[in-house]
């Protein structure tokens, strides 16, 4: 895995281009590992989903280093140096901690699905460098129809302490799950 | 690292300069590998249109971030980016010009909250919340 993550943060663009073309699925550029790794394994009902309401669901592990800063700086673009300037971690890229294991697991109940809020506060600043743990809690699973299609909203929580176990950013992200699509 | 004090004139109802972005194809992907989210609604039109979508859709975290990079423009120095909520309304496409904007709302001490929301040409705000920053002391 760490070669892996070597590679994402050192290929040029135009390698990472054809190894997603090529379906290889490259991992993020938080040097992170997963601390529940069967979470993301054992397939997924909505049952199951419920049976995990109110309890750590996904937790990783994460360095945030500059490397992630420029290319996020990269990708969003305008006055990247205001960051570094400032030396705070996006509060974003915090929101983005394991997210991508939430949607992955979600993608086992559907094909579908995108965002519906985004919440992130931080409570202090993240400097770069920093070692964070992402914790994130299912809070609530909804059925309900949207955009005239069974939709299943998943409401979770994610709290990111640092080497000390001290709290210094939280989230709240609504992800909606299409089962079928936005077919009928 | 630079730090200025808070200036003086922030004023309810001032307004942060509009930061434009027409997200393409190799943005989209750069955020794949930035946030880690593989999903395919924001990388694989075949799979978006299969789904019922018009298109591919950018990700709702890469406009929170565009959001986030319009506040601390504005900000400048004085200041740090601490909180961030939207509620996606719409959908924006792969393609499509985006306007991110901001107003401020309320000055309390040293915590300023803007009103911020993207738009679309149409004038359609698909994405609408608040983000606060807090002054350094």
């Amino acid at each position: 895995l760490s070669v892996l993550f070597s590679f994402d943060a050192t290929l040029p663009f135009s390698v990472l281009l054809i190894m997603r073309q090529c379906g290889i699925l490259f991992l993020s550029l938080h040097s992170s590992y997963n601390l529940f790794p069967k979470a993301m394994t054992a397939s997924l009902t909505l049952e199951d989903l419920r049976q995990k309401i109110g309890h750590p669901w996904l937790k990783s592990e994460h360095v945030i280093n500059g490397d992630l800063i420029r290319r996020y700086a990269e990708v969003v673009g305008g006055n990247a140096q205001w960051w570094n300037r400032i030396d705070q971690v996006p509060p974003v890229i915090l929101a983005t901690l394991g997210f991508e294991q939430v949607v992955s697991a979600l993608r086992k109940l559907g094909p579908l699905v995108l965002h519906g809020s985004s919440d992130v506060e931080t409570s202090r600043l993240v400097h770069t460098g920093e070692t964070l743990v992402a914790t994130l809690t299912l809070i609530s699973i909804r059925e309900r129809p949207a955009l005239d299609n069974h939709a299943v909203f998943v409401v979770i929580q994610g709290e990111y302490s640092d080497y000390r176990g001290e709290s210094v950013a939280t989230s709240r992200q609504l992800a909606i799950v299409w089962p079928r699509g936005l077919g009928g | 690292v630079v730090r200025r004090s808070r200036p003086g004139n922030i004023r309810i109802g001032a307004k942060a300069p509009p930061f434009e972005r027409q997200p393409t194809a190799e943005q989209l992907l750069r955020w794949t590998v930035v946030s880690g989210d593989d999903n395919p609604v924001h990388g694989d039109c075949a799979f978006a249109v299969s789904m019922g979508l018009p298109g591919v859709i950018v990700p709702g975290q890469l406009l929170l971030a565009f959001l986030g990079q319009m506040v601390v423009e504005w900000l400048g120095d004085w200041g740090w980016l601490t909180k961030l909520t939207v509620s996606y309304k719409g959908m924006n496409l792969l393609g499509e010009r985006l306007i991110c904007c901001g107003v401020v709302k309320e000055a309390l001490g040293e915590r300023i909250t803007l009103e911020v929301w993207v738009e679309n040409l149409r004038s359609e705000k698909t994405v609408v919340g608040m983000a606060v920053v807090t002054a350094f002391s």
